[in-house]
């Protein structure tokens, strides 16, 4: 081949050099003139996006329309799974971090020793102090985040595997690692500042600035309004075949679970132009969200606030309700735990006192004890069992019986809690009703067993609503949800029976269910209870069912009733006091088989001082004292305040 | 007096022209890459790219005094300094982005590697101008070692741009310098070789997915790949052909960029200089960067006709090589006819380094105009 010569070498660059440009422009002729449309319409959408919007959740207001519950913007602590990148080097100057120890800081310029190797381990110590927690707990709960961040990874990781694998887990490690996990959620603004103050020395905890559910009602409704849990994303469709997904909080218990759809409210979404760093620039535009709906509830705030007062620190519970319409006034549960406090331990024995409900462990604030948790209702059904027994035509007002202490049924000698702490001797309905005895009733029952009328009893408990749904809308959506006991069947032995005449044996119910069947005895037609007084724009109607019952028989047991806070009732020692308001009552002491009891007191009062009529229930569990010696100076303390005004 | 007379004589205008007005537009085209909206006057960029070129003023001065021959006779020496930076780099360089490339100089950060593409044209130009050797196959051994070894100190940095930018340099100068077409066509056949090797074993992940990311968005790829390459490497190649692209005929206006599609381009006041050109100026924009370095490119391939040394001649093929090859790959890259390779555009990108190097190669080639030789090559330089 002959060699070209350097002119023809030098004109072939030249060429080449020529076409190589002439391509260049060709391109940029075909994409700046021919496809300028295509990539105009493209940079257009780069800049122009949506975003779905999360609706705010409605708000839960009391009776006088002061907020319990509401969204608002907070602080929350969050952890990140991998907080730091390995082996860098940071200067303490400025934070710049380097590869290796660097002679001068390439920012700052500062030289010497200066540069530390950043935190290779989380420091618990000074957030747990902040956090008011154990170290333990805080560890517990940052081993529970990693964790599922590297369940997460390996999910993704899929069934990859060799050198692929531990590259892929390298990069999703990195990216997911480093993505905060939040501990704790309304954490206050000293806290935040702490920990972000923090930051340098301990990377691994970060506060961001949330959408928080915020609760001022405290401790005393969070039984009644839940907590809200992270749920998975829900898509937001745009209509136009677009959709996002959009993470949301959903109820776990309470209104905020009962009422979750109407809480929650429907997303919309922005259409905007935004800048490289997504800042929105423009609206373009948009569907707003739609707030959820406002739940007004029944519940009063000062009242309630002086019932949980008054019922104190004991495990029990305390109602309160219309007695005409059934709206729950009060509904007070012990122990309460704060909304806000869902770390380590507490959270564990909350989700497990949830799922336990009355197998919940003993002290264990359950949500709540007022409407769930079942227990024997002791002398207090002891008006149900008189008025069961006159229907029946096995008692009589006017009949009086012997009462020897000791109950014997066919000549066998009850023991244990058939029998009566004193000697009554001769006593009429109403003075068995007010001094509480136990054999009067007990006699009244064997009667109706001997003669086969024993299902009037099981009759009349169900007329006041036993072992049935209070009404009240957070019990449960459950239709299987058993409520309470009374479901009475012909293998029951005799005693069982005839000890449920007293409210022991096999019944068992709530303090809700007791208030609302003393709500059925003091107006003779039985409320569904009810706490939601208004949902959005829908004022809730109350609901009565007749009782059916005669009006003389019924103002005859509530005279005797009224006798029990009066001198030689069984409540006069405790709740004389009670007597003022017109208060008819029954104290209620069961048994346990351990020397604990459920000490109880039920009653109803009639309107007065600008109150509105009045059906109440106080059970006090594992008490050392009776019902009247637990409850009746509690119930003092509160009517005092209640029929004040507000005064005392 | 004599000084100033030197600096005129020196001053190759149909190579400085152009070589300024380059630096004019990368100048204009800087205030499209301030995040904030609307054009910002003499900004940040613009000072420090104003130090750039103030100093590369002063090297290119320095060059243009020392005689070409005298830079070549002691070409060897730069080289070895050059290495001797590179090495430096390795150990004691500045790291960012994950690459160790730049040495710091009394507080001022600079790229040896920038450095090595002058020795090396100049060694290139030692070592040929008076041989033969290159003419057989074996006598390609060693320009081709003398390429490589910097070539494998920049890869380690790792800058595989720069080092791929020693190729073409080399091929470029042996062919003028009359080397064997059919060597050269062999060594390129056995470069083509080992592409695939290479691509699967000797490259970075990153390096690799830029390369997926190019061959994604290609006419034939499948629909799956330019779907996942949105959100992986191919996004840089996508976001800047969609800033060339919409500029359209006449460009959004200067410092209107922002605004437009130029906040998603990655990188854009300095691998991808020329999206903001093209989104701004439009074609129009474009096309004259272009006939500007066409202007400069053959102006200095007719410098390398005119001059009779060998040397010269060299010199200003390498020069011719580096700019026109860097000046193709980074506007091919940007419109996406290449992989993204990271490489700069000389005179328009942002960088005190790039701009020193490319107005030192700038002075390099005014000082070959200045001195004509009257020496006469042997063989193919006749």
């Amino acid at each position: 081949m002959k060699p070209i010569p350097y002119r023809q070498r030098v004109g072939l660059l030249a060429l080449l050099c020529g076409c190589s440009l002439f391509l260049l422009v060709c391109r940029l002729t075909a994409l700046q003139v021919f496809d300028h449309e295509e990539w105009l319409e493209l940079a257009d959408r780069l800049r122009s996006g949506w975003r779905p919007v999360r609706p705010m959740r409605g708000e839960i207001v009391d009776g006088k329309g002061r907020v319990l519950a509401h969204d608002a913007a907070g602080f929350e602590l969050a952890v990140l799974a991998m907080p730091w990148r390995d082996g860098r080097f940071e200067c303490e100057k400025c934070g710049t971090e380097h590869l290796h120890v660097p002679r001068r800081c390439r920012r700052c310029r500062e030289s010497g020793k200066k540069f530390v190797k950043r935190a290779d381990e989380r420091d618990m110590r000074p957030i747990a102090k902040l956090l008011d927690i154990r170290v333990r707990e805080l560890e517990a709960l940052v081993k529970k985040r990693v964790v599922a961040v590297e369940r997460h990874v390996e999910e993704l990781l899929g069934n990859l595997t060799g050198v692929k694998r531990e590259r892929q887990r390298r990069e999703l490690w990195f990216d997911h690692g480093r993505r905060p996990q939040r501990i704790r959620r309304d954490v206050s603004y000293e806290v935040a500042r702490e920990v972000a103050l923090q930051r340098r020395r301990n990377p691994a905890f970060v506060i961001r600035t949330s959408h928080g559910r915020v609760y001022p009602g405290g401790a005393v409704f969070t039984h009644i309004l839940g907590r809200l849990v992270e749920a998975e994303s829900i898509v937001v469709e745009r209509g136009d075949g677009t959709a996002r997904k959009l993470p949301v909080e959903v109820g776990r218990s309470g209104v905020e679970y009962h009422f979750e759809s109407e809480l929650r409210g429907a997303p919309g979404w922005v259409e905007m132009k935004r800048d490289l760093r997504k800042r929105t620039r423009t609206v373009l535009d948009e569907r707003r969200a739609e707030p959820g709906r406002r739940i007004r509830l029944t519940i009063e705030t000062e009242v309630q606030e002086r019932a949980a007062a008054a019922l104190g620190d004991v495990e029990g519970a305390f109602v309160v309700v219309h007695a005409e319409t059934g709206a729950v006034l009060a509904l007070v549960t012990a122990p309460r735990y704060e909304p806000h406090d869902y770390v380590g331990t507490l959270q564990k024995w909350i989700a497990r006192g949830e799922e336990m409900g009355t197998q919940a462990p003993v002290g264990s604030p359950i949500p709540e004890r007022a409407f769930r948790n079942y227990q024997i209702p002791g002398s207090i059904m002891k008006p149900f069992t008189a008025l069961a027994a006159l229907d029946s035509g096995d008692g009589s007002f006017s009949e009086v019986i012997q009462c020897e202490r000791e109950f014997r049924y066919h000549g066998i000698r009850a023991i244990g809690k058939l029998r009566c702490n004193m000697l009554h001797n001769e006593l009429n309905m109403h003075g068995a009703l007010r001094i509480s005895c136990n054999i009067y009733f007990q006699t009244l029952v064997a009667r109706m067993l001997d003669k086969g009328r024993f299902p009037a009893f099981v009759r009349m408990g169900r007329r006041f609503g036993f072992g049935q749904r209070t009404g009240i809308e957070i019990a449960s959506r459950n239709p299987d949800t058993k409520f309470g006991r009374w479901d009475f069947d012909a293998a029951r032995q005799p005693g069982t029976l005839i000890a449920s005449a007293i409210g022991q044996g096999w019944v068992v119910t709530s303090p809700a269910q007791i208030a609302r069947a003393y709500a059925g005895l003091a107006t003779g037609s039985l409320p569904r209870l009810h706490l939601i007084a208004r949902l959005g724009d829908t004022a809730t109607a109350p609901e009565r069912v007749a009782l059916r019952i005669s009006r003389d028989r019924l103002e005859r047991v509530r005279a005797a009733l009224r006798d029990v806070p009066r001198p030689g009732g069984s409540a006069y020692d405790y709740a004389g006091e009670l007597a003022r308001y017109q208060m008819a009552c029954k104290t209620g002491t069961a048994q346990r088989g351990t020397r604990k009891n459920n000490a109880w007191m039920a009653g109803f009062a009639p309107a007065r001082a600008g109150r509105p009529p009045i059906a109440f229930a106080m059970a006090v569990l594992r008490s050392d004292l009776g019902g009247g010696a637990t409850c009746g100076p509690r119930l003092v303390e509160f009517f005092r305040y209640y029929y004040s005004g507000g005064k005392q | 007096m004599k000084l100033g007379h030197s600096l005129r004589t020196a001053i190759h205008l149909p190579v400085v022209i152009p070589a300024l007005l380059l630096l004019l537009v990368g100048f204009l085209a800087l205030s499209g890459i301030d995040m904030r909206v609307g054009y910002r006057w003499l900004g940040d960029w613009h000072m420090r790219q104003l130090t750039g070129i103030a100093l590369g003023m002063a090297a290119a001065v320095v060059v243009v005094l020392v005689p070409y021959k005298a830079l070549v006779r002691n070409a060897y020496l730069v080289y070895g300094a050059a290495l001797l930076l590179l090495l430096l780099v390795l150990f004691a360089g500045t790291v960012r982005k994950e690459s160790r490339r730049w040495l710091s100089l009394f507080g001022v950060d600079f790229q040896p590697s920038e450095v090595m593409k002058l020795a090396l044209v100049l060694t290139l130009a030692r070592f040929i101008r008076f041989r033969d050797s290159y003419k057989t196959f074996r006598g390609l051994g060693a320009p081709f070692l003398l390429t490589l070894i910097p070539m494998a100190l920049i890869l380690k940095q790792p800058d595989l741009g720069t080092a791929l930018l020693c190729i073409p340099l080399l091929f470029t100068m042996l062919f003028a310098a009359g080397a064997r077409l059919r060597h050269l066509l062999l060594i390129m056949v056995m470069g083509a070789c080992a592409i695939y090797p290479v691509y699967r074993w000797g490259l970075r992940d990153y390096q690799r997915s830029r390369i997926d990311g190019f061959m994604a968005q290609l006419p034939f790829a499948a629909s799956d790949k330019k779907t996942k390459d949105i959100t992986g490497h191919g996004y840089q190649v996508r976001q800047s052909k969609i800033a060339v692209g919409s500029g359209g005929f006449s460009g959004v206006g200067l410092g209107e960029g922002q605004a437009a599609a130029l906040h998603w381009v990655p990188e854009r006041h300095n691998d991808f200089i020329f999206a903001v050109v093209a989104n701004e100026m439009g074609l129009l924009g474009s096309a004259f960067v272009i006939l500007l370095f066409a202007w400069l490119l053959l102006a200095i391939l007719a410098l390398a006709i005119r001059h009779r040394d060998p040397a010269g001649r060299l010199i200003c093929m390498g020069v011719f090589a580096l700019f026109g090859f860097q000046a193709f790959i980074n506007i091919a890259m940007t419109i996406g006819l290449m992989p993204i390779t990271g490489m700069t555009l000389p005179f328009l990108s942002y960088g005190r380094s790039s701009v020193i190097v490319s107005m030192m190669a700038v002075a390099l080639v005014c000082n070959v105009a200045a001195r004509p030789s009257y020496e006469f090559g042997r063989g193919d330089f006749d």
